[in-house]
């Protein structure tokens, strides 16, 4: 199905432009990264041999171990509009939603729609979209879906809960990554950066075009390209940036990682909206979230990239540094990948959980 | 002086326009920022000091001068391996400085007026041309990062600009004060000496 087809009629004939549900700009109020952890630290929650991964490490998903065999990867997402058209941002909330199964090495199995819709303010036909853009990326996933649920509400809200399936020894962690490990970052940053200058009007509809692309992929290459070498620490870049999610896992896994800025993919168009000033609150809620554990040097237009939110961003993977170059090259190979970069590295801990720096690796 | 009326503009509309304004200024040209609404201004003031720049605010305005070209606002060229020659400067606007604070007074000989000598003291480096890199507190200084001390208020706007702020952490055992701690991140020994250590020079009040 192509975007025109897709696109719900409304009256006067134009199709309906999601980006008009959601606040003007970029600094619609989310919840800070320390208030929730803290409020989540006053909740106990029961352990059990069989939970490989809970909360407790801020990974991606929580994994339960059915047998030796197999464990249950389980993790929900969803979002308001990033996008103007409804297929579309479909596609990119499913492909976000079933991130975080790739991200753990695994592979998505079931999932169930997460919507909420205010029924009476939007044609019902744009919920079809959505609905439809979501389920082409579970279909391409080779998942299932078992159904969902559907409340009123606004804006418009959706994603996934996901299920997938992974070997527990080949199971993949933020907390996994050695020192000595390179890391490469599948896809380029600054999606937040784009869809703020999108609603500015900012953007070229070439560069917009090139965010979305990367929003809609699915991470299954880069899932695939982990097991192939054997990667154990790896999580994918989202809400928090990439400083936000290097930082938890360098915590995670009692190293440090070392990123160097100058070696930071971004989407066609980032810098120059940065360096414009087109920099989303998100920036400042993540610096927040990340000052005390980042040393920074460098630029500060890099600084605000790699604080950027990404949405359905790719995966930052730790590789053993001699198979670092082949990784690389499959990623590349693949078509799919070809932003994708050695950013850095892992240290032996030091003080800072992440050091920012124009240094080469 | 030049006004950048962002008034009713949303985010990051206001960030945008001072950006664009700055970028075709120069050293000593003055600027005041008019926000309208609390994230817009939260925003601008976290962006002028990821950029370095030093400013004062009044209610919903925002004054600085611009002391140089800022980062990135040159021909829109950002340098991206810029480097990091030495780990005591972690923040641009910030010098290679710190302020080890080892009493809750400053000098010796009255106590009541070494109180109050600390606490100006505190309250003027908000003004300093640059600020420290980090803000050291330890044994009897802890009592400056306390809830009921005049200087939270003053510290919480030092760390919102990116001065960190440690407070030794066997300090506050010490004292049982860990519950009342205001401002600032419990730390160590091991990360106050490797700051202490590669710290361009450290300031003892």
């Amino acid at each position: 199905m192509t975007k025109n087809e897709s696109a719900a009629p409304v009256p006067g004939g134009e199709p309906f432009d999601l980006l008009t549900t959601v606040e003007y700009g970029g600094c619609s109020a989310k919840l800070p990264a320390s208030k929730l952890a803290e409020l989540l630290g006053g909740i106990p929650i029961l352990k059990d041999d069989r939970v490989l991964v809970d909360i407790s490490t801020h990974d991606d998903a929580g994994v339960y171990r059915l047998n030796d065999g197999t464990a249950l990867i389980v993790t929900t997402d969803f979002f308001p509009p990033v996008c103007s058209d409804p297929f579309e941002f479909g596609e990119i909330a499913a492909a976000n939603s079933l991130s975080d199964v790739y991200a753990m090495g695994g592979r998505p199995l079931l999932a169930l729609n997460l919507n909420m819709f205010p029924a009476e303010k939007i044609p019902l036909g744009v919920l079809r979209d959505i609905l439809l853009g979501g389920q082409s990326k579970i279909d391409e996933a080779g998942a299932f879906t078992m159904g969902g649920h559907t409340i009123d509400d606004w804006p418009p809200k959706y994603g996934l809960a996901v299920v997938g399936m992974v070997e527990p020894e080949r199971l993949v962690t933020n907390g996994g990554v050695r020192a000595g490990q390179k890391l490469i970052l599948t896809k380029p940053l600054g999606t937040g950066v784009i869809v703020a200058g999108r609603r500015l009007g900012m953007v070229s509809q070439a560069d917009y075009r090139g965010a979305l692309e990367q929003m809609k992929l699915l991470n299954r290459t880069g899932m695939e390209v982990m097991r192939r070498y054997g990667v154990t620490g790896a999580t994918d870049v989202t809400g928090f940036g990439l400083l936000g999610h290097a930082a938890s896992m360098a915590d995670a896994s009692g190293v440090s990682i070392r990123l160097a800025a100058g070696a930071l993919p971004a989407l066609a168009g980032a810098m120059e909206l940065i360096a414009d000033g087109c920099v989303p609150g998100a920036v400042f809620r993540n610096l927040e979230h990340v000052r005390e554990r980042v040393e920074f040097g460098c630029d500060a237009d890099l600084r605000m990239l790699a604080l950027d939110a990404q949405t359905s961003g790719g995966l930052l993977m730790a590789v053993d540094a001699d198979k670092a170059e082949n990784a690389l090259a499959d990623l590349k190979a693949s078509g799919l990948h070809p932003q994708a970069a050695v950013v850095g590295e892992a240290v032996s801990r030091k003080s800072e959980s992440v050091y920012l720096s124009g240094e080469v690796i | 002086m030049k006004t950048i009326d962002t008034r009713g503009r949303l985010c990051p509309e206001p960030l945008i326009m001072t950006k664009r304004a700055i970028s075709g200024a120069g050293p000593g040209d003055e600027f005041e920022v008019l926000t309208d609404n609390p994230t817009a201004l939260s925003n601008l003031k976290s962006y002028l000091t990821e950029l370095g720049i030093v400013f004062r605010t009044e209610g919903d305005t925002v004054r600085f001068v611009l002391a140089g070209v800022p980062s990135g606002a040159a021909a829109g060229t950002p340098d991206p391996v810029c480097g990091t020659p030495s780990r005591s400067v972690p923040v641009s606007g910030h010098g290679d400085y710190c302020v080890a604070v080892s009493s809750d007074r400053m000098g010796s000989g009255n106590d009541e007026l070494g109180r109050i000598l600390l606490r100006a003291f505190i309250n003027a480096l908000g003004d300093a041309g640059r600020l420290p890199a980090y803000l050291l507190f330890y044994n009897g200084g802890i009592h400056l990062a306390l809830e009921g001390s005049d200087t939270v208020a003053a510290l919480k706007e030092l760390e919102r600009r990116g001065v960190k702020i440690l407070v030794c952490g066997t300090c506050l055992d010490f004292y049982d004060a860990k519950e009342r701690l205001a401002v600032g991140t419990v730390s160590n020994m091991f990360k106050i000496t490797e700051v202490l250590a590669g710290a361009g020079h450290v300031v003892y009040p």
